[in-house]
């Protein structure tokens, strides 16, 4: 038992290490991002004066910002202020720069659980590609690898690795029409007239779900009065719901190798909808 | 995971299959495949089934497994011993729970509530 418990240490402590060397590169990363570095920017050819520098011409990265031909006031770094910004507020003609489009910053936050689970590393974070997968399930299955290891670290001791993590979001542009989907990941359960209420207006990164399941009970007989009646409504997380719907048709030991969509057949509304209930606490939905 | 004959396999190559097949639920689940989860669910029941056939010992083997690092494979080893160690079986499946990392935490917790209403029987 004293050798699992050291070795159980030792193991936790490599976990560490390793962690600390890919938070400092990862730190670098995201410094260079936010300074507009991009690797694809040509150089000056070597035996030149300049050899090696960039220049400004060709690079694929409108963010180098290091084309400043058409700035007004265009001049070079101010080193003794570097935080001074190089791009200049208005463009040749007057006109102001185009502006970003709003891009909220992923907010994490920290959550406390037993003690028990605490201090289980959440492991290494997931690899998100720069270039844009090409499916939306490729794109989905990241999204909610990196929803799930956000959702393991912000329990773990060591939150410091979330904001690194955010910092190299940040700085891949197709995972931003992503980010919704794994902030509402985050939602604390919420009452069932909240909910209900919720399923009213339709809201990016929400799905509305149905208590009891609408295909399986219309077959069974149930009318719509019942299936669709705003009670029976929930606004729920988008990946919340596939989660949900998932566990309904996931063959379980207990349900004798069935799923629980098997299961409810035949069951009464109330059964149906007591068991919904139930599983929407199960993920975390509906609050107890 | 295809089907092939398990009365060839050793206990480890048993095991080792079993663990192959919850980490492939784990992304089967991620990317909210439920066909491929349950073709899966479908070849691990047949090693849980050779490995009762080979007996209690055999069956402890996946004891082994509670301390996996993926949480799909405790969850499953839980599942898959709940009848012949009841009581770490249900300790396990409540750490799961209590952890909150879903969908897994979900899963453990409908099977406790299986449990201690005594809805599931495992043997």
């Amino acid at each position: 038992l004293d050798h699992n418990k050291a070795d159980t240490r030792f193991t936790r402590l490599k976990w560490r290490r390793a962690f600390g060397t890919w938070e400092q590169k990862a730190a670098r990363w995201v410094e260079l991002i936010r300074a507009g570095y991009d690797p694809n920017q040509p150089r000056v050819p070597a035996g030149n004066r300049d050899g090696g520098r960039w220049t400004g011409g060709g690079g694929s990265g409108a963010s180098s910002g290091t084309d400043r031909s058409n700035l007004i006031g265009s001049k070079p770094r101010d080193f003794r202020n570097p935080n001074k910004p190089l791009v200049q507020l208005a463009q040749v003609d007057g006109t102001p720069p185009p502006r970003k489009p709003k891009n909220p910053k992923l907010k994490v936050p920290l959550k406390k659980v037993g003690k028990r689970s605490r201090g289980e590393p959440p492991g290494a974070p997931p690899k998100v590609s720069k270039r844009k997968p090409n499916t939306n399930q490729e794109r989905n299955r990241t999204a909610k690898e990196v929803a799930r290891w956000l959702d393991r670290a912000r329990k773990s001791p060591l939150p410091g690795q979330i904001r690194v993590f955010i910092g190299i979001l940040e700085g891949i542009s197709w995972f931003n029409e992503l980010k919704p989907y794994v902030q509402s990941y985050f939602d604390e359960p919420k009452s069932l007239g909240q909910l209900n209420k919720d399923a009213q207006t339709r809201r990016p990164a929400y799905e509305r779900h149905h208590i009891v399941e609408q295909m399986p009970a219309r077959q069974d007989g149930f009318g719509r009065d019942l299936v669709d009646a705003p009670e029976n409504i929930v606004s729920v997380p988008t990946y919340k719901h596939h989660e949900i719907s998932g566990h309904y048709q996931m063959k379980r030991k207990k349900y004798g190798d069935k799923s629980l969509r098997e299961h409810l057949r035949g069951k009464t509304w109330e059964e149906r909808r007591n068991e919904g209930l139930k599983v929407m606490e199960d993920f975390g939905v509906l609050g107890p | 995971m295809k089907r092939m004959n398990l009365e060839n396999l050793t206990l480890e190559q048993l095991i080792q299959r079993f663990v192959d097949g919850a980490l492939m639920q784990y992304v089967a689940q991620l990317e909210n495949d439920i066909r491929k989860f349950n073709r899966i669910y479908d070849r691990m029941t047949e090693v849980e089934q050779e490995l009762k056939r080979r007996g209690l010992e055999a069956r402890k083997s996946l004891l082994s497994l509670y301390d996996h690092d993926n949480i799909q494979v405790r969850l499953n080893a839980a599942e898959a011993t709940a009848g012949i160690a009841p009581m770490r079986a249900r300790k396990l499946l409540r750490e799961i729970k209590d952890s909150k990392d879903y969908p897994q935490a979900a899963e453990a917790s409908s099977s406790l509530r299986g449990l201690e209403s005594g809805e599931w029987k495992p043997t």
